[in-house]
């Protein structure tokens, strides 16, 4: 009952991170603030959905499982927010860029 | 609650298919196409069809979406000739797309209808005495081989012709600028080695359970990608040996549907003591085909350098003949 509980907040906690990084990337001015608010906010709101999912007790093997899958999408995620970013400043070419 | 769920799921859908067709630019109409296509991975989820949902992920969302992505980006066109016509151009799909849909729909609550009797694909799936354990696999590979193995010449063919419009056949003379950011490398280096892991295991997964040839040799086409794109090139047959990783599918599955033919009296047919095996070796070589396969038609969507030496003059006086082998 207690880890229900915990469940409920976490994963709507989630929802609200996440929902405020849609919000932020449709209203945020330019590119950087978005991808900031998309690339943080929907990182944290995705790890409080998996925390929230692990604390039902699905077995270590489930939870770790999650647990990579929060760090994939983390290691995508900032990846991706970097290329866009980069890509939307006019790069020097190819090679290694200053 | 999970009903009201599916049904804002399947609305999602709808209204990203209509804003996919409506959208104004291409670009926006593809980055919708991705959101359609991401949608109705969780369609299929929903449905319980992990297969089609691993499918629908990897090929028609994965490689189609990469496919247009590289097409919208790669060439610029004069950016709105015709908005007002577009609008009205998009009614002619939209029809079409509405009518498709009242017919498959129509087919399919007929099917529905006269589906309780015997002889349905997914019964005889199930209860089909098959070489592997997945029923998915069975039909795939067992019931319906002939089916998949047209699937194959249409792909190889459609890669094939493709090719045919690069110079020597190969997409060695294809110029791939190298993004060697470091982010970007470091993620490739962390990126490839997994995703040749999930290509493994969805090959070996695919005889009991969701995985099999394409949603692996997509995944392969991403990796081939990701490498090729990041200065790795090297890594990636794109010479010589690309046509006969092309082809080997193909040849592959010809190859045993003779040797079927020849030792065991009928097409495609397959036996349990050894049958097992020969779908796991079909699979292998099938990965391989569509990930080169998938993997060149996204590369060769770029055009060729103009000069074919292998170090290109830094002052290049470009070479007057344009009688490339057609």
């Amino acid at each position: 009952m207690l880890l229900d509980a915990l469940t409920v907040v976490l994963v709507t906690a989630g929802c609200l991170f996440v929902t405020a990084g849609t919000v932020g990337l449709l209203r945020f001015p330019d590119l950087s603030q978005r991808l900031h608010a998309l690339t943080k906010a929907d990182t944290l709101g995705l790890g409080l959905v998996v925390l929230g999912l692990v604390v039902q007790g699905p077995g270590w093997a489930v939870a770790a499982k999650l647990g990579l899958l929060w760090l994939l999408a983390l290691l995508a995620s900032a990846t991706n927010g970097a290329l866009l970013a980069r890509g939307a400043a006019p790069p020097p070419g190819t090679g290694s860029g200053p | 609650m999970t009903a009201l769920l599916d049904v804002l799921l399947a609305a999602a859908v709808l209204v990203a298919a209509v804003a996919t067709l409506l959208a104004p630019r291409a670009g926006s109409g593809v980055l919708l196409f991705l959101v359609l296509g991401l949608l109705l991975v969780l369609v299929w989820a929903r449905l319980g069809a992990p297969d089609v949902a691993l499918a629908e992920a990897a090929i028609a969302s994965g490689a189609t979406g990469a496919l247009l992505v590289s097409a919208v980006t790669g060439r610029r066109p004069p950016a709105e000739p015709d908005r007002a016509r577009r609008s009205w151009a998009a009614l002619l799909p939209l029809g079409a797309a509405a009518a498709a849909g009242a017919l498959l729909g129509g087919v399919l609550v007929r099917a529905r209808r006269d589906g309780a009797g015997p002889g349905r694909l997914g019964d005889l799936a199930r209860e089909a005495d098959g070489v592997v354990s997945h029923p998915v696999t069975t039909v795939l590979l067992d019931l319906r081989a002939l089916d998949t193995l047209l699937e194959i010449a249409v792909l190889t063919a459609a890669v094939l012709a493709a090719l045919a419009l690069h110079r020597d056949g190969t997409l060695a003379a294809v110029a791939l600028p190298a993004d060697t950011r470091p982010v970007l490398r470091g993620f490739v280096h962390l990126a490839v080695p997994l995703v040749l892991l999930l290509v493994g295991w969805f090959l070996v997964a695919g005889s009991s359970r969701p995985g099999g040839a394409f949603q692996a040799g997509a995944l392969l086409a991403g990796a081939a990608l990701l490498l090729a794109l990041t200065g790795r090139r090297d890594l990636v047959p794109t010479g010589r040996w690309l046509p006969p990783a092309v082809v080997v599918g193909l040849a592959g599955f010809l190859a045993l549907a003779g040797g079927t033919r020849l030792l065991a009296g009928t097409w495609l047919a397959l036996a349990p003591p050894w049958g097992a095996a020969a779908v796991l070796a079909l699979e292998a070589v099938l990965v391989v085909a569509i990930g080169a396969g998938l993997a060149a038609l996204v590369l060769a969507a770029r055009p060729d350098r103009r000069v074919a030496a292998p170090t290109p003059p830094a002052d290049a006086a470009p070479a007057p003949d344009r009688q490339a082998p057609r």
